[in-house]
């Protein structure tokens, strides 16, 4: 391979530059000033200072001590609280599942996008599936309290509708996933537009269905907390209260409640979905 | 004389068809299929076998087309679509069985084109649906499998639930398009086989789209060889010989 060098050296011919290059060239270094401006600014506003968690800590030594002093004595009530917050991202998620299940066919590319008419729909359902994806948990949550007032009916709500933003998109794409053989198979039988989707398109498409659905109730568990600290239910109120009142230790029994019922059911259900052929 | 010929049970006149992109897969191609006849399409890659197959159970809406099935006008509108495939079967060349589900429930998919409405959200099906899916069951020899996940079987077993999901319909015509291609020489003749006497003894009419010349010969009652979208030879499996072959396959085949 040494021969390579001996036939005279080439040269790497020039980079072809378009004329605009130095023009470019500005505009990023521009671009990069300014997001380092940002970052600084960012800093300033948002009082960013380490220090400040040594000196506080220093402060309230007293404070946080209790907080490793867990009060049992209100951990059955807290346990009951803990359950309607598992409750609350069941029956949300259930809602969203009924709600983004027929939905998701209207939303899926390769059974819509056929005919002028499927075409609008399927654009009109992706484009709900996108704005609830966008409305944030919180805010729903406090539209629902305003509307139904203070407790779980409101998150549930609020958990249902934001869901099935995610689920009807993760629904539809794996409906576009599918293989259209056994589609084309019960067509060639005489099934019906319905019993090809009940038929050639179901079975192919429910585990996933179930898996995503148990992942999004997952994640609709740790969210009911968040949303419980707005007054939509569950024990999420109670860290509320606890903080404002300074009962640092009842405060640590509900860490450690929500700690290990948010560890067990994130294990179990992994372990479901695991079972289900999905990670 | 007349009368003692059966009537067809297929008549295709002047099928032609163009693939929106321009392709002009058929072009005026005429064939009748009477009543225990295999009738074997052999032709090239791209020829156009499966086009015509999937024009005549309506899959593809052909261009243009007098179909004529059992004495009826074959029309495009979708509620005659439901009465004629259910009495057409069709098998795929990837058998496009429902891995998830078990055997019987595959081969009952037989059964949709008269399952009552109540009964389709559940998957229920009558007795006598049951008692003909078992049936079918029984002549493809998969009787004991009937439990079994259908994704669980092996290659030639998941076609021959393919077929008995279509003799499950109890069609009057069966359309097999390369019904052996992804099946090994040995287990592809072997299925080939059993599904050819089946035919023979339920005396249905069959059209069966082939790559392999051997296999056509040994099964075959008639043979269309199609090329570039036209039949271009029509006859008995004894006369495909070299220089009929080469008009089919081009020059460069030989045996
Ligand atoms: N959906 C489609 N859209 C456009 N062109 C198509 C489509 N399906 C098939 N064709 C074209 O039509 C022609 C005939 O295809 P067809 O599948 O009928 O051939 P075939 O004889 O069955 O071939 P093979 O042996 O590969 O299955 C080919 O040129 C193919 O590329
Ligand atoms: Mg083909």
């Amino acid at each position: 391979m040494s021969s390579l060098l001996l036939e005279g050296s080439p040269k790497l011919p020039p980079r072809p530059r378009s004329p605009l290059a130095p023009l470019w060239a500005s505009v990023k270094l521009l671009a990069a000033a300014m997001v380092v401006a940002y970052i600084v600014l960012a800093l300033w506003h948002t009082g960013f200072n380490p220090w400040k968690l040594v000196e506080g800590a220093q402060r309230t030594r007293g404070l946080l001590a209790e907080l490793l002093r867990p009060d049992w004595s209100i951990a059955s009530q807290l346990l009951k609280l803990m359950n309607e917050t598992v409750e609350i991202a069941l029956l949300g998620t259930l809602i969203a599942v009924l709600i983004s299940f027929p939905l998701a066919f209207l939303g899926s590319k390769n059974l819509m996008l056929r005919s002028a008419p499927g075409r609008v729909v399927y654009f009109i359902v992706r484009l709900i599936f996108n704005i609830l994806r966008a409305f944030e948990p919180v805010l729903l949550a406090l539209l629902f309290v305003i509307m139904v007032g203070l407790g779980p009916f409101a998150g549930v709500m609020a958990l249902g509708i934001h869901s099935v933003g995610m689920l009807g998109k993760l629904f539809s794409e794996t409906i576009e996933g599918i293989d259209q053989g056994p589609v084309e198979a019960v067509l060639a039988s005489g099934g019906n537009r319905f019993q090809v989707v009940w038929y050639g398109i179901l079975p192919q498409v429910a585990p996933q269905f179930l898996a995503f659905s148990i992942y999004r109730w997952d994640i609709n568990i740790r969210m009911s907390i968040v949303l419980g600290i707005v007054g939509a239910g569950g024990i999420g109120y109670m860290l509320l209260q606890y903080m404002s009142l300074f009962q640092f230790g009842k405060l640590a029994t509900a860490f450690l409640i929500i700690l290990a019922a948010v560890t067990i059911l994130d294990w179990a259900s992994a372990w479901l979905r695991t079972r289900l052929g999905q990670t | 004389m007349i009368l003692l010929m059966p009537a067809p049970v297929l008549e295709v006149a002047e099928l032609a068809h163009t693939y929106p992109d321009g392709t002009k897969a058929v072009q005026g191609v005429s064939f009748s299929v009477e009543p225990g006849e295999i009738v074997v399409i052999i032709g090239l890659s791209g020829a156009g076998k499966s086009t015509i197959l999937r024009c005549i159970n309506g899959i593809v809406r052909p261009t243009k087309a007098k179909i004529r099935f059992l004495d009826e006008q074959v029309r495009w509108d979708y509620g005659y679509l439901l009465q004629l495939r259910r009495r057409i079967g069709f098998i795929f060349q990837n058998f496009n069985i429902l891995e998830k589900l078990t055997v019987l429930t595959n081969v009952l998919l037989g059964r949709l084109g008269v399952q009552p409405a109540w009964a389709m959200p559940l998957y229920r099906f009558s007795q006598r649906d049951r008692e003909v899916a078992t049936a079918a069951l029984a002549k493809v020899g998969l009787l004991k499998e009937w439990h079994k996940c259908a994704g669980e079987l092996s290659g030639g077993q998941q076609q021959r639930v393919g077929v008995a999901r279509a003799l499950a319909q109890e069609p009057r015509l069966l359309l097999a398009d390369e019904p052996v291609s992804s099946l090994d020489p040995l287990t592809a003749d072997r299925v080939l086989g059993h599904f050819v006497r089946i035919c023979r003894e339920e005396e249905l009419a069959t059209v069966i789209n082939l790559h392999a010349v051997p296999l056509a010969r040994k099964y075959a009652d008639r043979v269309l060889g199609v090329r570039d979208g036209r039949i271009v030879f029509e006859g008995k499996p004894s006369q495909l010989e070299l220089t009929i072959l080469q008009n089919i396959y081009g020059e460069e085949y030989d045996e």
